[in-house]
């Protein structure tokens, strides 16, 4: 209960509560803009929140994260245009009740769906992540490997695409993290003898140029679809029969959304399309399902904001990022000098239970932000892309370099922006690669110490039993994604977000 | 669309018409024997037809098989100079060297499997995403990128970020080069507001170039 009164002083300091706007504006902005997303945005502010502490920094962070959840879905109801993968499932029906006028009845169902689901969400994270710290402080090397490997493997295991693919971009992530000065020998691995590269490559680089340089590139060859007709929102004002409606989809959709957000992996999207094809089952009408249903918006908005949430979990209590998002707050983490992991709840209370109440302050500031301002945030999309790619471009450099005033950080947004363009139009998706990326360190380290610890005998990874159930599960993982029957099931659930 | 999960270019969305075959669309990538050979074999036969050649289907598989390949190797054959050492005692080279070359691995289990579907290419294959490569505006923006990088320590801030972002401009589809003036000068104004006024960055506005 201290914990949670310290964490709301926290959350409500002047500073932190206006960080976290901008944050839920800036991610509200980015959901809603097409061709920018999270991932790229985060990368891109990350330097910039470097001149904050700690506390405010990651606020602010996580604030983009989940703003840009409900900006997604705004667009996909007025515009059937999901600006984030979350929200696709969210168009279906969300469109369809716009189109028969009921678009602002939407967007409510969205906003109160999301806001509900994101507070329980919160007490989850709340009450779950201390006892899982707990447990996972007494993890020794040989537990802590193969407990990165699961999750590693778990992420790619729940995404879409190719698993072979999957599982090279996570070794070429590993061994893109390597590069630098090696801890404990001292010696400089593969810089070319370049003293820039000591340090090691630098990952707002890695992730500017992944998700925003290569992004960009794939652009410049199709073009952003602007739409040209938004539909009109008349008034956000649910009648009982609506309440009546969402109530039971909205609990089921934050259960299912809370369970799986903690899942590595695609955890959010997989939470969405779920809870849709559950509300489609047990409705006793399904034939409405794509007709503007309003359970069918208020079931995966509730589902993906929850998740959005718990995914929190991982991240707070192993240091293990569940999305390309989480892998990014490691890095903001490691930067302001503290290592995410188990420890993070005992040693920076303030940090973890700050970074929760602010998370419902957010939520509630998004509500706000979002059912009022709509017309506002509409009028984004008339911004055209070729405007709004040179002003990507120009915070990338202008960010990266000033990390360090370091001209190598630049150069290397561009070297990874042309790999990733490559090898996404090869059917290499880089979120993978991110999260060996920020990993590879880690895995490294956890195996030589558990092979000091053992004098060199590899079987310590499956002797001690805590790491070899985390090594089987992750094999069950592995065979289960390759079998045929998942994994057309997997290609159904990721064809309907495309 | 959703930058954080990339596309899925096996997601079905092919296009209906086909385009014919651009080869060697890496630059990035050592192409590989077989995958040269059968390039070199099937863009002479291929014609923009409703039905995707085999090589279409799988040549997505054989260069990124390859990539893989290429930094598995690179990355092993880096490791040997730093010492390897033992489990026990593990040296620099050691961890990075077992990764290079399971991700060599990886690369040659991707091209067997290319090569198989090649052989055997199934009924309900679809084409993946074939657009046509940027090369001309892509080159712009990387140039822009990698300028900045160059000119920064001695130009400085301001006809630094001016600089780089005409040139990123110009990459837009249809921005004239008066076009790409105004936004330039646009987002040069913006940004000096955010990073100069407001977050107060440490870099000199003009360089020793221009007389800072």
């Amino acid at each position: 209960m201290d914990n949670i009164l310290l964490g709301i002083q926290t959350a409500l300091t002047p500073t932190n509560l206006l960080v976290c706007l901008i944050g839920c504006a800036l991610g509200t902005a980015v959901g809603v803009l097409p061709g920018i997303g999270p991932t790229a945005t985060i990368a891109l502010l990350l330097p910039i929140t470097f001149n904050f502490d700690p506390v405010s920094s990651l606020i602010m962070l996580a604030g983009i994260y989940y703003g840009a959840q409900y900006g997604g879905s705004t667009t996909a109801i007025l515009l059937n245009l999901p600006g984030e993968t979350s929200a696709a499932v969210t168009a279906i029906d969300g469109y369809q009740m716009a189109r028969k006028g009921r678009a602002g009845q939407a967007l409510a169902t969205a906003a109160l769906g999301s806001f509900f689901a994101g507070t329980v969400a919160t007490v989850v994270l709340a009450v779950f992540a201390p006892p899982l710290a707990e447990a996972a402080l007494k993890f020794g090397p040989a537990e802590y490997f193969s407990l990165v490997v699961l999750g590693l493997v778990a992420s790619i295991a729940l995404a879409s695409g190719s698993l072979w693919k999957a599982l090279a971009m996570i070794m070429l992530g590993l061994l893109l993290g390597l590069v630098g000065q090696d801890v404990e020998s001292g010696a400089s691995r593969f810089t070319f003898g370049a003293g820039e590269l000591d340090g090691g490559l630098n990952f707002v680089s890695l992730a500017v140029g992944m998700f925003g340089v290569a992004e960009i590139l794939r652009n410049l060859a199709t073009g952003i679809h602007r739409p040209s007709m938004v539909r009109e929102v008349k008034s956000l004002r649910l009648s009982r029969q609506d309440f009546k409606d969402i109530t039971p989809p909205v609990l089921r959709g934050t259960l299912m959304g809370s369970l799986l957000g903690i899942l590595p992996g695609a955890g959010h999207v997989l939470a969405s399309f779920t809870s849709y094809s559950v509300e489609k089952r047990l409705s006793k009408t399904p034939e409405r399902f794509g007709h503007g249903a309003i359970e069918g918006v208020a079931a995966p908005e509730s589902a993906n904001n929850a998740a959005a949430q718990t995914s929190f979990i991982p991240l707070l209590t192993l240091g293990l990022p569940a999305n390309p998002v989480m892998a990014l707050l490691i890095g903001a983490f490691i930067i302001q000098g503290i290592t995410p992991g188990p420890n993070v709840i005992n040693d920076e209370p303030v940090l973890f239970w700050g970074l929760i109440a602010s998370m419902w302050v957010g939520n509630l500031m998004l509500v706000a932000l979002n059912l009022p301002l709509i017309g506002l945030w509409v009028k984004l999309l008339t911004i055209p892309y070729r405007v709004l790619f040179p002003a990507i471009i120009a915070f990338s450099t202008i960010g990266c370099y000033s990390l360090g005033l370091n001209a190598y950080h630049v150069f290397a947004i561009a070297f990874f922006g042309l790999l990733g363009y490559v090898l996404i139009r090869f059917g290499c998706e880089p979120a993978p690669l991110l999260l060996g990326f920020v990993l590879g360190p880690l895995l490294e380290e956890n195996f030589r110490r558990a092979m000091t610890i053992s004098r060199g005998d590899a079987s310590v990874l499956l002797t001690r039993p805590i790491s070899l159930a985390m090594l089987i599960v992750a094999a069950i993982f592995l065979v289960v994604a390759v079998l045929p029957s998942i994994k057309k099931k997997r290609d159904v659930v990721f064809a309907e977000d495309e | 669309m959703a930058t954080d999960n990339g596309p899925a270019p096996d997601g079905g969305r092919g296009p209906s018409e086909v385009t014919p075959p651009r080869d060697g669309s890496t630059g990035s990538a050592g192409m590989s024997g077989p995958a040269g050979a059968v390039g070199a074999a099937t863009v002479g036969a291929a014609s923009p037809a409703a039905r995707p050649s085999r090589w279409q289907l799988t040549k997505a598989d054989f260069y990124s098989g390859a990539i893989f390949v290429a930094f598995g190797i690179a990355f092993a054959a880096a490791s040997s100079q730093y010492t390897v050492g033992t489990l026990l005692r593990m040296g620099p080279g050691y961890f990075p060297r077992l990764l290079g070359i399971i991700l060599a691995l990886m690369g040659l289990a991707i091209i067997a499997v290319a090569v198989l579907h090649w052989l055997r290419p199934s009924s309900d294959d679809t084409l993946p995403e074939d657009q046509p490569v940027p090369w001309l505006r892509g080159a712009l923006l990387l140039v822009a990128v990698l300028l900045f990088g160059f000119i920064i320590g001695g130009a400085g801030l301001l006809p630094t970020v001016l600089l780089t972002t005409f040139i990123a401009a110009l990459a837009g589809q249809g921005t004239t080069p008066a076009r790409a003036a105004v936004i330039a000068v646009g987002i040069t104004i913006l940004c000096m507001v955010i990073f100069v006024f407001l977050l107060r960055l440490t870099v000199p506005l003009f360089g020793p170039w221009v007389g800072g």
